[in-house]
């Protein structure tokens, strides 16, 4: 199947925020973001702090594509 | 009478006991980056995707009510745009840099045929957490 028929992200966008930095993203040359070419997977670059056992919110526009199993992966 | 063997007996048990006390907080020390790192790969915490209240957002992969719910799997149509959220609980205090949103296959060809053939539908993309 072709990379372009797979689900992927257009923007990070988190609904849980109202306003500020942490809303929306877009791999459009102005934010660190980026889609790659290899597996077209969506970055979302920046330093957070992460703490152990409290949740943290984060919400994706993807494009659905054609029909796939989407893995959510956090890479540390 | 000053008894320096005892003395000396019960300093040298103190002066050892505090030795091998320190070197097992250093041993701990030492190699906690390398636990730490080892426990992120095997089990870096969960992530589920969220379905909110119906009072909050709309959601587009579920129906909503009342109550929040949080999900590890998702069927959404194919060839939509949509919004996803998701809440992730890292079990592990940490900086991520970096975040992926990935996508992998399950279904074969010979699977899609199968679903049309039973649904007459193209079949759903199915979205799973960690």
């Amino acid at each position: 199947m072709a990379l372009q028929n797979k689900p992927y992200a257009t923007e990070y966008y988190n609904r849980f925020v109202i306003a500020g930095k942490g809303v929306s993203s877009k791999p459009d040359g102005i934010s660190d973001d980026f889609i790659d070419k290899y597996h077209y997977y969506h970055h979302v670059t920046g330093n957070r702090r992460w703490s152990a056992g409290v949740p943290r919110a984060i919400g994706f526009k993807i494009n659905s594509g054609k029909p796939w199993l989407i893995q959510h992966e956090d890479v540390f | 009478m000053i008894d320096w063997a005892m003395i000396g007996g019960a300093v040298g048990v103190a002066t050892l006991s505090a030795t091998l006390i320190t070197l097992g907080f250093v041993i701990y020390d030492v190699t906690r980056p390398e636990r730490r790192r080892r426990r992120i790969i095997k089990d870096l915490g969960w992530a589920y995707f969220i379905v909110p209240h119906s009072f909050f957002h709309s959601c587009d992969y579920a129906r909503q009510n009342e109550l929040e719910h949080r999900v590890r799997e998702i069927i959404v149509r194919p060839d939509r745009s949509i919004t996803i959220d998701l809440v992730v609980v890292p079990k592990v205090e940490s900086m991520p840099t970096d975040i992926h949103l990935a996508a992998k296959a399950i279904l074969t060809n010979r699977e899609m045929d199968q679903w049309r053939y039973k649904t007459n539908l193209m079949p759903p993309s199915t979205i799973t957490g960690l």
